[in-house]
């Protein structure tokens, strides 16, 4: 080896020496390969998604007489152009469109008013409740054959100012106005719940844009449509017919796994129309699918006349052709009856009727006969149909012979001095100040008979029907008979048949909120007023404290805070006296109304002390009642011990076991307003601790005693 | 004539002192400059996805590119999502980078909607038991309908709001379809869900997604930084936080990761998203009554 290989040799060393560690370290640290996999590619042909395929459907209108109205009073939640769909093809059947606008508070008797005309009523996205009192038109208009589309949609909540800006949890956080649907809904057995309706398998562009393909069978509503899409629906649920089901794909947003869950509804015996969902009845969304086919079923149902007018208040709506009117009681018209024969033509010309005065009906018309109940020649046949018999004071005896004593359906008059109208099952009334309609249906002509004293009272009697003022009016088949509140001589109530109720509505609210181990006298309440009246409960606890639409049209209030601190807010005392038209309150408690300081005193017994109250008819004078025992008490300084002015009565004091014997413990007064005379009763004993028959005697009186109060 | 050697101390200490240091950077250095110490990079997408939080994200991806001893990349996750462009941008760069190294993804407490769709170009995709996983879908403000006047004329119908709500609704659709091809074809058999269930767009916990086969382990950053060098082929591996090396390169990142106008307050959480489409999953309106 020559040195300059040894050389070579020598310089190489440094080289392979770090060559040797490269690898050493290639080896320590990279043992491996990383070997890019294969990324897959996204199949560009699923993304691209289809179109929306609309359709229209023109068909042929089906002619209507109806006349809809358009609820627009519950801030309903609709855009200027929404129901431009459904206006037109209402139009186009013939039917007349009216909008219900916002009422003032205290008005919603308006509705009622309004619904008589009316033969269909939608109500599409309502944000506000619907009072008790337009509650009972709604469902009287629907017992009477009219019909009620009722729509919600998730997608229109209780709406906010909206602006450009507004932020995201403006949008997203609403309120929702499903308790508003649901206030009128209810009361024909339909619920819509809170959620909505998506399928995520097969929609219409977006999961909640819902396809649904499965109908209820034999409802023309629904005949011949294959597919109908909704744009975000509620669904329902309820005893009716549900009339547009999902498949087992669609769900509902608040209950995972439940399915076949309906869209729309058909209820009360097919009058009402439930939607889930007002987007499908609004362009373009109703072109969708099969939609403008139902929306024009929809139109076809609202449009049609199905409305029954068999009673006195759809004045003048029973009516169905040009009316005849007719005098019969003289052979002149009265003047009285020509002057209001005019105000009564127009107000007919109104509601789209004729009326013309004739001295007979004219072939072809409906008739209205007016006159006096001592010459009812012309209509004694349609008096006789109704098993209606006038007798007249000269008359008296042949007619109570002819009538014999099984005709229990007849009616008898006797004039004079003291003549009265006796009608069977109903009691005396006299003749003065008495009006008798007689309604008779029939297909080729409606009768209506209005007898009264004289001409005074006709004109009264027609004011009446125009007003559809039928309070102080008992109907009995088609013959109705009204008292316009002038003296009537030998007016005697009958006692109600067993089993049959008297009229008045009574709330029985419990304060009972405040702590256990205490308790009210509802139940107690309950059982002795449910046989005879029309008796609602209202626990707080269970309840919550009422708004003021719940407190609406009771005639006697019952407010028992039992052995519980009374408490006004609770029972909403001052909203009740100030809007109570007539009736009146008890306010039952054995703790104060008001702040005291005073030590309480327990009530172990009670005397009468004013016997011949009507509160304490049954009761004797000075006796003595002892209660059930009990922890609670109420100052005696509560009540003073003055002697009562002429408009209160002391009625029981407490008794001569209890502490400050001869206290007031309950006292009655009557409120004399402006308008109205309000009676109150309070009672600071719980009545659960009266002797049986004690507690039913003075709850009965007392309940009586408050019902008077409008008739006052 | 007797020649002594006579050492020359100064220049003998020099030179030793010379051929050590030679020697060391001979058989250290020089080795380690050949072969140097391989790093797993660690991305941390823990924002919201828009287009500014994107540079920096991008920003890390490059770092990870250049620097020679990074090997793989771990993606650790923490995000809601956000825009739909920024979102997918996000996945197809990461989808790139995972053709050079292996980009394994890791799930801190969430990657829902667009960050599970970044996700989507990692593989495995770790994360713990009760991250919140999923949330498959997409959704947006309907721009207003403006209508027609004359007062504003423009070129088109829909040039003002550009689409009407039929359009947006096809548009909001073709973005979800890209949203689940995408998770269909990078899950493949490993999805148990049917595209349909995927598009409820529920969020799932860590371990409900590992049973679904949205994501393929219950494990934290080590096990994901573990794997990645294992597909890598390293061992004996640092790791880099590449987003503090991009931070300490260009601090001007944070600036623009705090300007996006739909970030969520600070305090109160809400956000105030323009008019637009979103990958986002909002976690306020979970909690807000």
């Amino acid at each position: 080896m020559t040195a300059k290989v040894k050389l070579a040799l020598v310089s190489l060393l440094p080289f392979c020496a770090v060559a040797l560690l490269c690898l050493g370290r290639w080896l320590w640290f990279y043992p491996g390969r990383y070997s890019a996999p294969d990324i897959p590619e996204i199949d560009a042909s699923q993304i691209i998604p289809p179109l929306v395929e609309h359709s229209h459907f023109a068909g042929t209108p089906a002619a209507g007489a109806g006349h809809v109205i358009i609820d627009l009073a519950h801030e309903n939640n609709l855009e200027v152009n929404d129901l431009a769909s459904l206006r037109d093809r209402l139009a186009a059947r013939g039917a007349t469109v009216e909008n219900y606008y916002k009422v003032k508070e205290g008005e919603e008797g308006e509705l009622a008013k309004r619904l008589h005309r009316a033969t269909a009523l939608v109500v599409l996205a309502p944000t506000v409740k619907f009072t008790s009192i337009e509650q009972q038109a709604i469902a009287d208009f629907v017992a009477d054959g009219g019909r009620l589309l009722i729509a919600a949609d998730p997608t229109r909540p209780v709406p906010k100012e909206e602006n450009l800006t507004a932020s995201l949890y403006d949008i997203l956080l609403r309120t929702s106005a499903v308790p508003a649907v649901n206030s009128l809904a209810n009361t024909f057995g339909v619920i819509f719940f809170d959620d909505y309706l998506y399928n995520v398998e097969e929609n219409e562009g977006n999961y909640r844009n819902v396809g649904f393909t499965r109908f209820a069978e034999k409802q023309p509503l629904v005949q011949g449509i294959e597919r109908v899409v909704f744009f975000a629906a509620h669904s329902l649920r309820g005893d009716g017919i549900p009339l547009i089901v999902g498949d087992a794909h669609t769900r509902s947003s608040v209950r995972s796994g439940e399915s076949d869950l309906a869209a729309a509804m058909l209820a009360a015996g097919g009058h009402v129309l439930a939607l889930g969902d007002i987007t499908f009845l609004t362009t373009p969304y109703h072109t969708v699918g099969d939609n403008d086919r139902f929306l024009n079923r929809i139109a076809d149902w609202l449009a049609e006349n199905s409305r029954q007018r068999d009673e006195l208040d759809d004045f003048p709506y029973f009516f169905e052709r040009p009316i005849s009117l007719v005098e019969f009681s003289s052979n002149f018209l009265a003047p009285q009856l020509i002057t209001y024969s005019t105000h009564l033509q127009a107000f007919l010309e109104q509601s789209g009727y004729t009326l013309t005065v004739r001295p007979a009906p004219a072939p072809g018309t409906d008739v209205i006969f007016v006159g006096l109940f001592d010459d009812t020649d012309m209509v004694e046949e349609y008096l006789v149909a109704a098993g209606v018999t006038i007798t007249r004071t000269e008359e008296a005896s042949e007619s109570a012979t002819e009538a014999g004593e099984g005709e229990e359906e007849s009616i008898e008059e006797t004039y004079g001095a003291t003549s009265i109208i006796h009608v069977s099952g109903l009691g005396k009334i006299g003749v003065e100040g008495t009006t008798l309609y007689l309604l008779i249906p029939g297909d080729e002509r409606v009768t209506l008979v209005v007898l009264a004293k004289d001409y005074g009272a006709t004109v009264n009697a027609l004011r009446r029907l125009m007003a559809r003022d039928l309070s102080g009016c008992v109907p009995t088949g088609v013959v109705t008979l009204c008292s316009t509140g002038e003296e009537q001589a030998g007016l005697e109530e009958e006692e109600p048949a067993a089993g049959e109720k008297r009229a008045g509505r009574v709330l029985i609210l419990a304060d009972d909120i405040r702590s256990e181990g205490k308790r009210t006298s509802l139940p107690e309440f309950m059982a002795i007023l449910s046989d005879t009246y029309d008796v609602t409960t209202w626990s707080v606890a269970t309840d919550g404290v009422p708004e003021a639409d719940d407190l609406a049209g009771y005639d006697v209030y019952i407010m028992d805070s039992g052995d519980y601190a009374f408490d006004l807010e609770n029972t909403r005392l001052p909203a009740i006296l100030a809007n109570l038209k007539a009736g009146g309150v008890m306010i039952v408690g054995e703790q104060p109304l008001f702040p005291i300081t005073a030590t309480p005193e327990p009530i172990h017994d009670l005397q009468v002390a004013d016997a011949t109250h009507p509160l304490a008819t049954g009761f004797r004078e000075q006796e003595v009642i002892a209660l059930h025992a009990s922890e609670s008490g109420v100052p005696s300084i509560m009540f003073s011990t003055d002697e009562p002015d002429e408009d209160s009565a002391i009625i029981f004091t407490r008794g001569p076991d209890s502490p400050a014997t001869g206290t007031p413990a309950l006292v009655a007064g009557i409120n004399k307003k402006e308008d109205t005379i309000e009676r109150v009763i309070i009672a600071v004993f719980s009545f659960y601790r009266l002797p049986e028959e004690a507690r039913r005697k003075l709850t009965l009186n007392a309940v009586a005693w408050l019902m008077e109060a409008g008739q006052e | 004539m007797e020649l002594r050697y006579r050492p020359n101390w100064p220049t003998l200490l020099l030179g030793s002192i010379l051929f050590v240091l030679l020697t060391w950077a001979l058989l250290h250095q020089l080795p380690q400059a050949i072969v140097p110490r391989p790093a797993v990079g660690i991305i941390r997408i823990n924002d919201d996805i828009w287009y500014g939080s994107n540079i920096l994200f991008q920003a890390e991806i490059e770092a990870a590119r250049r620097d020679r001893r990074i090997r793989a990349v771990v993606v650790q996750f923490d995000s809601p999502g956000g825009e739909v462009a920024a979102s997918q941008s996000l996945f197809l760069e990461l989808q790139n980078l995972r053709r050079e190294m292996p980009v394994v993804g890791s799930v801190d407490s969430m990657a829902a909607s667009g960050a599970y769709y970044a996700a989507l170009a990692t593989d495995p995709i770790y994360a713990k038991p009760s991250s919140s996983v999923g949330n498959v879908g997409v959704w947006g403000r309907v721009p207003p309908d403006l209508g027609v006047n004359d007062f504003i004329i423009t070129s088109g119908p829909f040039k003002l709001t550009g689409s009407n709500r039929e359009e947006f609704l096809r548009e909001l659709e073709s973005v979800k379809r890209e949203f689940l091809a995408t998770v269909v074809s990078q899950r493949g058999a490993r999805l148990t869900l049917t595209p349909a269930e995927l598009s409820q767009g529920l969020l799932y916990s860590g371990r409900e997604a590992v049973r679904l086969g949205l994501i393929d382990h219950i494990g934290g950053q080590t096990d994901a930084v573990a794997e990645a060098a294992r597909q890598a082929g390293i061992a004996h591996y640092d790791t880099v936080d590449l987003e503090v090396r991009v931070l300490g390169e260009r601090p001007r990142y944070y600036s623009l990761n705090e300007s996006w106008v739909g970030a969520a307050d600070p305090v109160t959480g809400q956000r105030n998203l323009p008019y637009g489409i979103y990958l986002l999953y909002d976690a306020q309106l979970r909690g807000v009554p």
